[in-house]
């Protein structure tokens, strides 16, 4: 078991290490003079041509790309994100400060998911062709229609506007979280429900299932001790993804309730041409997206324990 | 075999359809049916009901809705296509190469494509365009570097299984160059998936440029665009949420074409992408 959670970790240095690539480039692609704009934060007016050569010199501007690149990645790994070209604040202070919010919204998000998907799903699955089943498939269809800021609109139309249950923006009490992690949940649950609904046929369909039945097991029995469990590998897989997707979607959902975590703290930082807090933020999201599938892997051992068993190029053979 | 194939397309398939053709038709005949130039503005009839001069009403700038609706839906339409094109070309041609040759190329190509698949797709589209700066070819540009990777690593899946056929190695055996099988022998059994791919993507891509619309990284102002009129309705939500339901239901509505007609093609044509 060790060994396997070695291997996962080293088979996800190297990614870690395309994304500090990714991010890095993305500084590159920025428009403008570094230098210059750095100049131009420390003086009134233009800076100075003198100023500017002194600071390209002073940066290590001049130096080869990756030259820079190993001088940044090693910044990096000392905690040092650089600081916010609007606000002076340490990068990493902005993100650690606010990524909580964030993470509150999605989890809240996955949960309100799953309670809905997963119920569903399995109805579906079981009473495959009845009208719940054709439910789902309609509740899913519109779910994955529906563009997430509009209906975050609707939402806000309806119980702040009309009904006035709910705040409209802000993050002060449990009711703003209301809207916000409906808008998320209501946007990951139909793919979830459609996951769990065919992850779970597939197993129902299969022999030992069969056995189960024809030794007398009652069918709840077979459905939650036998076949939910070796349906939920897949869907513990997709889970850990659309918690990375939710973070991402968060970045909208943040802008438009006005909910004080990174996506909003991102969106603010392109308004203002904030390129390090945007290069930044790819690299602390990637960081945190490979931190989830170590994650999920990890849960594999514990829903399926051959898998530490299964060696890497037998696991990794599917790719 | 695919137009053989499309007559058991089924209901919602051809509803989908439907839509699509639709849209197409907004798309192509938009300047004759629309009844005003969508970018002109009338302060006289700021926030309208809807009359027989202007069928949904006006803005808050007086410009009529209906006509910026068709031009929106036009261009957020037309860019997603566009979009999707250079997509599915950029993904084919790498996800072939990779599969095809193998090697360190192809170990190269996917730590590629695993780095930009470690991340939802919308996070390094908007750093892009955030980091280029606004504007509807920087939206479409931010959306294709991320998009391609998925195309590509389900071609060379294709390619891979494909090579591994016994009329490829007899094409080799005749002495048909690399290029030739390519273009010959394995292009033509990853079109077709390919294009119902596309189908079933170009609704995620439609509401994935209309979030970076949405966000005020798309088209600027007075082009219209549906993402970027829901963005300018927010602050009338209260006295004309009107403006807000119009182009929220069109980029609803073409979407869920996409998904119908998608979801069908992919249950009539593709055998290979049917399990995902």
């Amino acid at each position: 078991m060790t060994n396997y959670i070695v291997q996962r970790v080293l088979a996800l240095l190297p990614v870690w290490l395309g994304i500090t690539l990714l991010a890095f480039g993305l500084g590159r692609l920025a428009p403008g003079d570094p230098a210059y704009l750095i100049a131009a934060q420390q003086s009134d007016g233009p800076p100075p041509t003198a100023l500017v050569e002194q600071i390209r010199s002073e940066y290590g501007l001049n130096d080869p790309w990756f030259v820079q690149y190993g001088r940044w990645v090693g910044q990096v790994l000392r905690g040092d994100l650089g600081v916010s070209y609007k606000s002076g604040e340490e990068i990493l202070n902005a993100f650690l400060h606010r990524f909580p919010a964030t993470l509150k919204l999605a989890v809240a998000g996955l949960l309100v998911g799953v309670c809905l998907a997963l119920p569903l799903g399995i109805l579906a699955a079981v009473r495959r062709g009845s009208f719940v089943d054709h439910l789902s498939r309609v509740i899913a269809l519109i779910g994955t229609s529906l563009p997430g800021f509009w209906l975050a609109y609707l939402l806000i139309l309806l119980f702040a506007v009309n009904l006035r249950l709910l705040p409209v923006s802000g993050s002060s009490t449990w009711r703003h979280m209301v809207l916000p992690v409906l808008v998320l949940g209501l946007g990951v649950a139909g793919s979830l429900m459609r996951l769990t609904r065919s992850s779970l046929l597939e197993i129902l369909g299969q022999d030992f299932i069969r056995t189960a039945h024809a030794k007398g097991l009652g069918s709840l029995h077979v459905l939650y001790g036998h076949a939910l469990k070796n349906a939920l590998i897949p869907i513990v897989t997709v889970m850990g993804i659309t918690l990375g997707h939710l973070l991402g979607g968060s970045i909208i959902v943040e802008t438009i309730f006005a909910w004080p975590g990174i996506g909003k703290l991102l969106v603010d930082g392109i308004g203002n041409r904030d390129y390090p807090l945007i290069q930044s933020y790819v690299l602390f999201m990637g960081t945190f997206f490979i931190l989830i599938s170590l994650g999920v892997d990890l849960l594999y051992i514990v829903l399926d324990p051959r898998i530490s068993y299964v060696k890497r190029g037998a696991a990794d053979g599917a790719n | 075999m695919a137009l053989t194939n499309l007559r058991t397309l089924g209901l919602s398939g051809w509803f989908g359809l439907g839509i699509v053709i639709f849209f197409t038709a907004i798309g192509i005949f938009c300047p004759l049916l629309a009844p005003h130039d969508p970018a002109a503005i009338n302060p006289a009839h700021s926030l309208a009901a809807p009359s027989l001069e202007y069928p949904l009403g006006t803005d808050n700038l007086g410009r009529c809705t209906l006509s910026r609706l068709l031009y929106g839906a036009r261009l957020s339409f037309g860019t997603a296509a566009v979009a999707a094109i250079v997509i599915s070309v950029i993904g084919v041609f790498v996800g072939a190469i990779s599969g095809y040759y193998g090697g360190w190329l192809d170990g190269i190509l996917m730590r590629v494509v695993d780095i930009l698949l470690a991340f939802p797709s919308m996070i390094v589209a908007l750093a892009i365009v955030g980091t280029l700066g606004a504007g509807i070819a920087n939206a479409v540009l931010g959306l294709v570097c991320v998009w391609w990777v998925g195309y590509a690593r389900i071609v060379r899946g294709m390619v891979l299984s494909t090579r591994a056929q016994p009329y490829i190695l007899a094409a080799h055996t005749i002495g048909a160059s690399h290029r030739r099988i390519l273009r010959l022998h394995i292009l033509p059994n990853v079109i077709a998936p390919v294009i119902v791919l596309v189908t079933l993507e170009l609704g995620q891509l439609i509401l994935a440029l209309a979030a970076l619309n949405f966000l005020g990284l798309g088209a600027q102002p007075p082009t219209p665009e549906l993402g970027s009129m829901l963005n300018a309705g927010r602050p009338f939500l209260q006295t004309a949420p009107q403006l807000m339901l119009y182009p929220g239901l069109a980029i609803a509505f073409v979407v869920l074409g996409f998904n119908l007609l998608g979801d069908s093609l992919r249950d009539t044509l593709d055998p290979y992408l049917r399990r995902s």
